[in-house]
This record gives C-alpha cells, structure tokens and sequence, in this order.
C-alpha cells in the first residue's frame, strides 16, 4: 500500500472508531452529499457534525503537501453552506 | 466485503432499479427513494437517499440521506447475507416514506438538518397546500440574510418566487406537478 493511501486509511479507522459525530471520506457536490467519483465534486477526510450541516471539515494531507487555492475553491463551491471551515491537518507544517 | 460485492448485494433487492451508483427501490410523482453505494479509496459505504419527486432535480443525491453500513477496505470478508437481511430490514421501514406527509415524518422521525431539508419542507408544505406552513418558512428566509445559501436551491426558489408572484400558490403547484413530471421521466423509467 503507498504510504499516502496508508496514512488516510489509518485515519479513516481512527476516526470511524470514535463514532457520532464524526463520518469520514464524504463527498459533496453543490452543498449535498454525493458518492465518491461523482463529477466535480469534493471529499473531505473526516465531517465534524451531521453531514448535511457539518460543524467542520477535516483534509488530512499527507507527504507534505497542503491545500491549493483551486482545492480551497472547490470546497467553498460544494460543501454545504454554513460549514465552519476546513480543518487542514498536513505533515511538516 | 469489497464494492463489488456490495454493489452485487444492492443490486439483487427486489424491485429496485439502478441508476449509476443508486439503487431506486421507491420513484413516484412524489418521492424518489432507495440506497447510495459510495466507495470512496478507503471503504465502502451505503447510504440511503430519498428526495421529494416535485423539485427540480439536476443529480440525485443523499442531501436528506443517512449511512446505513460502512466496510472497511482491510475488513475479512462479511457475509453477504447479513448485508442482505440488514438492507431487507431497512427498506422495510425506510419504504414507508414513500408520499409528501411520509416524507416530512421521515424529516422530523430521523431530524435531518440542513438547507436542503428545509427546502423540501417548503416544497412540500407547498405541494399539499399547508401554505401557512410555507408561508412561514418564507419569512425564515426572507428575514435571514444570505439565505437559502445552497446555489442548488436558490435557482429552483427564484423559479418558484416569480410564478408564486404572478400566479400565486395555484401556479406553484402547477409549477411543483411539472417537475415532478421531469423526475418521473427522467429517474423512474
């Protein structure tokens, strides 16, 4: 397994196992919950809150990389509105 | 258990149809209803959606859903007939939310929060002639700045704004039949 894809699955495990109010890899689109893949939308890595209204959102980034402006774009496009922020957890920083 | 072997799972329910990665067991003129499979990089994951018939629906989407069963992708293989039983089990209550009044049960039953929640209350509401109700949520938005802050709305309320303003409720329903009849033909064919 990459070490990326390692650090993310470790986290999803981590968070699930913590419960409500916590959900991971949840995409969105337009400010509604879509499946993985759905064209144009976004995945975050964890919600914080109900996913139809989060507190928060958390983008784990791995192998020292951090969210762009066009990443940072796209979530204020699709995350459901009033979503407190985005939570960027990235190595090194 | 992996994508494919859930996906095998949904796609044996009876009486549902599959449309890309949903799986409608409900479509009518008033609701569309049924199972999400999403399977994102790090498990595999089922969500329920419903969704009211009389909006203007661009995608389908789980905006009033709930994840019903999560699989990790490292999880030793579960048994597809639990999965089955599980689904079986669900879609008998969950089928019950299947008119305008079942659907604003299932909103309060299950407390869906949300924009969109609130938008098919409105709809709704509108739709059986509760107009008080309606009326009211109107004002919610009107005396709330920025609102409805869903870009997916907004275009559908600006729509329902105007004709409410020159045909009143009456041309709101007419307007509400219309979608719905898009739904139909587009989702349940």
């Amino acid at each position: 397994m990459l070490r990326g894809t390692y650090i993310h699955t470790y986290f999803a495990g981590e968070v699930t196992a913590l419960g409500a109010p916590y959900n991971v890899e949840v995409s969105y689109l337009r400010g509604v919950q879509v499946p993985y893949g759905a064209r144009g939308s976004v995945r975050v890595d964890a919600v914080v809150g109900p996913i139809a209204a989060p507190l928060y959102v958390v983008e784990l980034k791995s192998g020292f990389s951090y969210p762009t402006p066009s990443e940072t774009a796209a979530y204020n496009a699709n995350l459901p509105a009033g979503t407190g922020g985005v939570c960027a957890i990235a190595e090194g920083l | 258990m992996n994508k494919k072997a859930v996906a095998k799972v949904l796609s044996s329910l009876p009486g549902f149809r599959t449309v890309g990665p949903y799986y409608i067991g409900t479509c009518n003129r008033e609701v569309i209803a049924g199972y999400a499979l999403d399977a994102p990089p790090g498990g595999v994951y089922i969500s329920r959606f419903i969704l009211p018939a009389y909006d203007r629906i661009e995608f389908l989407h789980m905006g009033l859903g709930k994840r019903i069963a999560q699989f990790s992708r490292n999880e030793a293989a579960s048994d597809s007939a639990d999965l089955d039983l599980l689904l079986k089990n669900d879609w008998q209550d969950f089928s019950n939310a299947c008119d305008c009044r079942s659907l604003i049960a299932y909103l309060d039953r299950e407390q869906v929060v949300g924009d969109y929640c609130q938008w098919t209350r409105y709809l709704t509401y509108a739709s059986v002639g509760d107009l008080e109700s309606a009326g009211r949520l109107e004002l919610q938005w009107k005396y709330s700045p920025g609102a409805p802050r869903l870009q997916l709305i907004a275009q559908n309320m600006k729509e329902v704004l105007e004709v409410k303003n020159q045909s009143g409720w009456i041309g709101v329903q007419e307007l509400l039949a219309k979608w719905s009849e898009h739904t139909v033909t587009k989702f349940c064919h």
